[in-house]
């Protein structure tokens, strides 16, 4: 867990008894998606939404982005309506896969969404520089993401999700398709923009991703949130405790199984604490790189790009991203979610 | 457990680089690739100009000017992409989405290969021509091909585009990316527009340089004869004015034709009865018919008026006609006949009042003095019939004019420049209307459905009279002598009394044309605005014509038909499915 948000913090995401039931031409039910879904996300939490395939979790993301209209139920994003547009001036989005124009190259697809975000032309550049440092695509950023990797293509992704410095971060899947080390620098980029106060919703059926990274996760199955808590409440195992020492010596052990033994208790498991093997395979990786050791895909990627506020209101360059997020909430609307 | 350390990884071979994210070794690393395909283009255009200076020198220049010319055409485009990114700079979101399908476009095979044919017809049609042929039927043919096959390619291309950008967004789900920023739908479908109508304003007008700078080159080609080079200047690069003969018409032309429906329902009421409103069309159409014709017994005379003398400049008229000869079953007979200009015979050769013999079922045009002309405007224009009899008849063939078209007087009243521009404005409105009946329909139908139904309107508009007729003659009505309440009325009647007879098969005959007739009726027409036709024969393409192409085909229509498909596309799922 990297951030600890406020409980007073503002709600950036309310859902209140959110159904989908999608029909077929002739408008009869054919299949309900989500049902009955109630999500709160303060501000600067990292939300998970788990589930496996076909749990409603797309679908919920659909209905937040104002792509789809939920059949019944009431959903608020920055205070407003999905549908609002000047809410999305404050929202970055990742697909779960990366839809992009095939003919354009990474630099023209980052200026083509920084266009829908109004942002000047001297603007665009620079953020579009910074994020092709950050993601690792400079060297590449001429060619037709057509003939990007599956990886670059989330990179590039991930770059245009960012340009407009977005106050919510709608991540579905982010590492999918990722190399270690890029999954590891998402995760390392998602931290850090928690760290500054945006607010991540994380979609992911990658366990350890969501397990790593969230404040509080919601376990979806069949269109329905089936368990919702901070990981801490909903892994904490209340039957057992988790001693950590130093390398016992078999006597040691058997001293301490005696002691437990005269209260009752048992030892039931002793062996050694092992690494994951996503830190093994990153501590080769960096002493390969130390080496000199070149590849011709990605690179690294660089620090976070400077214009990522730390909970800023966004520069002041043509009427940026940050207008949805200062524009006036819908007290309202915010109200009669939280009573249901 | 065994672990490899630094010093157990091996630098990767360069055949292992595709690992990972990895890119295809002719991609990697290989920064000559880029300046190749960069260089490529102005290569070909160098290579296919020293061809044409080949062709040139070997003696072939007609052959030299194509290949040259299709060059041109392809550096106009490649300029006019250049131009079209630059005008489409800005930061708007409307504007990212229109460059974004100028790209798509661009980088469409299916577009490109359309492009191509153009870039690669036009300047080959020349070739193709008859050289034995009179210079201004090959200026005539040339204009006419060229400028339809090329108006039918950027229809093509339109419609493909548009369908395709917009339902190739929803299906690859790139849509979703892009309404998820602060962009409106409404804004997202006029990008697309505004994309398609640029690329087509830009397609145009490099078809329209390809095809005046190609028929300047013919006309400059030795003509058959002294008449032929006056037929180019004053019958094709020229805009004239046409004028049609004041028909028949009013209270007394009415009760002539009632007193004939009288006459016949009395005679045969049973037939009449069946189908009352097309005995009416078809006597009507007898009327007009008779009047355009000159029988042997009488002289007939046809009014021209509104001819005004000062504002034409040139010394001579032209009467252009058509005529057939009635009672002659030889399909090319030559008709005879004399003519009067205001009461004064016309033409005096040697003292005499000599007179026309012309082959029937072709266009003749007869030059007639301005001075001719009343100076109240008026041109009374009359012919005589000296049809010799014929083998085997008892009397001289008649001659007869097709009503409309087939006997006309026509004036110089601009330049073939200008009339050409304002051809290609029609020829572009069209375009524009279209890229929003496709957008309205992508909002709404998958990419396939979605084409058929653009392709339907496509030629339903092109072919609305056609179709028109078709319906009249079917359901026996006349659409063009009735207001919409009495057309509504009359075919409620129509219905009612299908139902009354219990005539069923009639009944789902007749419900089906009105269906028929009712799309007609939404869809506009481009038959009114035939502005190739008009180039083709010289005359001039009205600037009210102009106007209200602009206004309708490229301003109304399309805001109403995107209005629609952004009222679909906003109640639309963009996810069929749960995911």
């Amino acid at each position: 867990m990297v951030t600890t948000p406020r409980d007073d913090a503002p709600i950036d995401i309310a859902c209140a008894g959110v159904t989908k039931t999608f029909c077929d031409f002739w408008m009869r039910p054919r299949v309900r998606a989500v049902e009955n879904v109630d999500l709160e996300v303060r501000r600067g939490q990292i939300y998970g939404l788990l589930g496996p395939n076909g749990s409603g979790k797309s679908t919920t993301i659909k209905m937040l982005l104002g792509l789809l209209q939920p059949t019944s139920g009431r959903i608020a994003v920055l205070g407003k309506r999905p549908k609002d547009v000047q809410i999305k001036k404050s929202i970055g989005y990742l697909p779960e896969e990366s839809y992009l124009y095939r003919f354009l190259s990474g630099r023209e697809t980052l200026d083509y969404y920084g266009r829908l975000f109004r942002l000047e032309r001297k603007a665009r550049r620079e953020r579009i520089d910074m994020l092709l440092e950050m993601v690792g695509l400079e060297a590449v950023q001429d060619r037709p993401v057509g003939e990007y990797s599956k990886g670059m293509q989330r990179r590039i992704g991930l770059a245009q999700s960012l340009i407009n410095d977005p106050q919510l971060l709608i991540l579905d899947e982010p590492t999918s398709g990722m190399d270690p080390v890029g999954a590891r620098q998402i995760k390392d980029l998602i931290a850090t923009l928690a760290g500054r106060g945006k607010t991540v919703l994380l979609c992911s059926h990658l366990l350890s991703d969501v397990e790593d990274l969230c404040d509080r996760v919601a376990i979806m199955y069949g269109g329905k949130v089936r368990a919702e808590g901070t990981c801490d409440e909903l892994l904490e195992q209340e039957h057992a405790t988790l001693l950590e020492t130093s390398e016992l010596p078999p006597p040691v052990v058997e001293e301490v199984r005696t002691l437990l033994r005269r209260h009752d208790l048992a030892l039931t498991k002793v062996q050694r604490p092992r690494r994951k093997l996503e830190s093994l395979f990153l501590e080769i990786v960096e002493q390969a790189r130390a080496e000199g050791v070149r590849t011709s895909g990605a690179s690294s990627g660089g620090e976070v790009a400077e214009f990522l506020s730390a909970n800023e209101p966004v520069p002041d360059d043509a009427e940026t991203a940050a207008k949805g997020a200062e524009s006036p909430v819908d007290t309202n609307l915010l109200d009669s979610l939280m009573k249901r | 457990m065994k672990t490899n350390t630094a010093h157990d990884v091996s630098p990767p071979e360069p055949e292992s680089r595709l690992a990972g994210d990895g890119l295809p070794p002719w991609l990697a690393d290989n920064p000559a690739a880029g300046r190749r395909t960069r260089l490529a283009r102005p290569a070909a255009a160098i290579a296919a100009l020293a061809l044409a200076a080949g062709l040139w020198a070997a003696g072939r220049p007609a052959t030299a000017i194509a290949v040259a010319g299709a060059v041109a055409l392809a550096v106009g485009f490649v300029v006019g992409v250049a131009v079209l990114r630059q005008l489409l700079s800005g930061s708007h979101p409307v504007l990212g989405v229109a460059r974004a399908i100028v790209e798509e476009a661009i980088g469409s095979r299916l577009s490109i290969l359309l492009v191509m044919m153009v870039v690669v017809t036009l300047p080959i049609l020349p070739l193709l021509l008859d050289p034995q042929e009179r210079l201004a039927y090959r200026l005539q043919f040339l204009l006419t091909w060229s400028l339809s096959g090329a108006s039918v390619l950027l229809a093509v291309i339109t419609i493909a585009l548009a369908c395709g950008s917009v339902c190739g967004d929803i299906e690859s789900r790139r849509i979703h990316m892009t309404l998820s920023k602060p962009i409106h739908r409404s804004e997202y479908l006029l990008g697309k527009w505004l994309g398609v109508i640029l690329l087509d304003g830009m397609l145009v007008g490099l078809v329209g340089i390809g095809v005046y700078a190609g028929v300047l080159a013919l006309a400059k080609t030795p003509a058959a004869d002294a008449a032929d080079r006056l037929a180019v200047q004053e019958q094709v690069l020229t805009a004239r004015v046409v004028a049609r003969p004041v028909h028949p018409s009013g209270a007394d032309f009415d009760r002539s034709v009632a007193a004939t429906i009288e006459e016949i329902r009395n005679s045969d009421p049973a037939s009449f009865d069946r189908s009352p409103e097309r005995a009416r069309k078809r006597i009507v159409a007898q009327r007009v018919h008779e009047w355009h014709t000159v029988t042997a017994e009488v002289v007939s005379s046809y009014l021209f008026t509104g001819l005004d003398k000062q504002a034409i400049r040139a010394p001579v008229v032209q009467l252009r006609l058509e005529p057939f000869a009635d009672n002659s079953s030889i399909a090319r007979a030559d008709v005879r006949f004399a003519l009067w200009l205001n009461e004064r015979p016309f033409p005096i050769r040697g003292g005499e009042h000599a007179a026309y013999t012309f082959s029937t079922g072709l266009t003749h045009t007869i030059d007639l003095p301005t001075e001719a002309i009343a100076d109240d405007g008026t041109l009374r224009v009359t012919i005589a019939n000296q049809n010799l009899v014929m083998p085997g008849e008892q009397r001289p063939t008649s001659i007869s004019f097709t009503p409309g078209e087939g006997l006309e007087v026509m004036y110089r009243a601009g330049s073939f420049g200008g009339n050409f521009v304002r051809g290609l404005l029609v020829m572009w409105a069209k375009l524009v209307l279209l890229a929003a009946a496709a957008l309205a329909a992508a909002a709404w139908l998958g990419f396939p459905t979605a084409l058929l139904a653009s392709l339907m309107v496509y030629v339903t508009a092109a072919a609305s009279g056609f179709f028109a007729d078709a319906i009249d003659i079917y359901t026996g009505l006349d659409r063009k002598n009735d207001t919409l309440m009495d057309m509504l009325r009359l075919r409620l009647s129509m219905l009612v009394e299908r139902i009354v007879k219990v005539e069923w098969w009639e009944l789902i005959k007749t419900f089906g044309a009105y269906c028929a007739d009712a799309f007609l009726a939404v869809i506009p027409s481009f038959g009114t605005q035939d502005a190739i036709a008009q180039l083709a024969t010289g005359r001039l393409v009205p600037l009210a014509e102009v106007a209200s192409g602009l206004l309708f085909l490229a301003v109304a229509y399309p805001l109403a038909l995107l209005a629609l498909g952004w009222v679909l596309l906003e109640r639309r799922d963009l996810v069929s499915s749960a995911s």
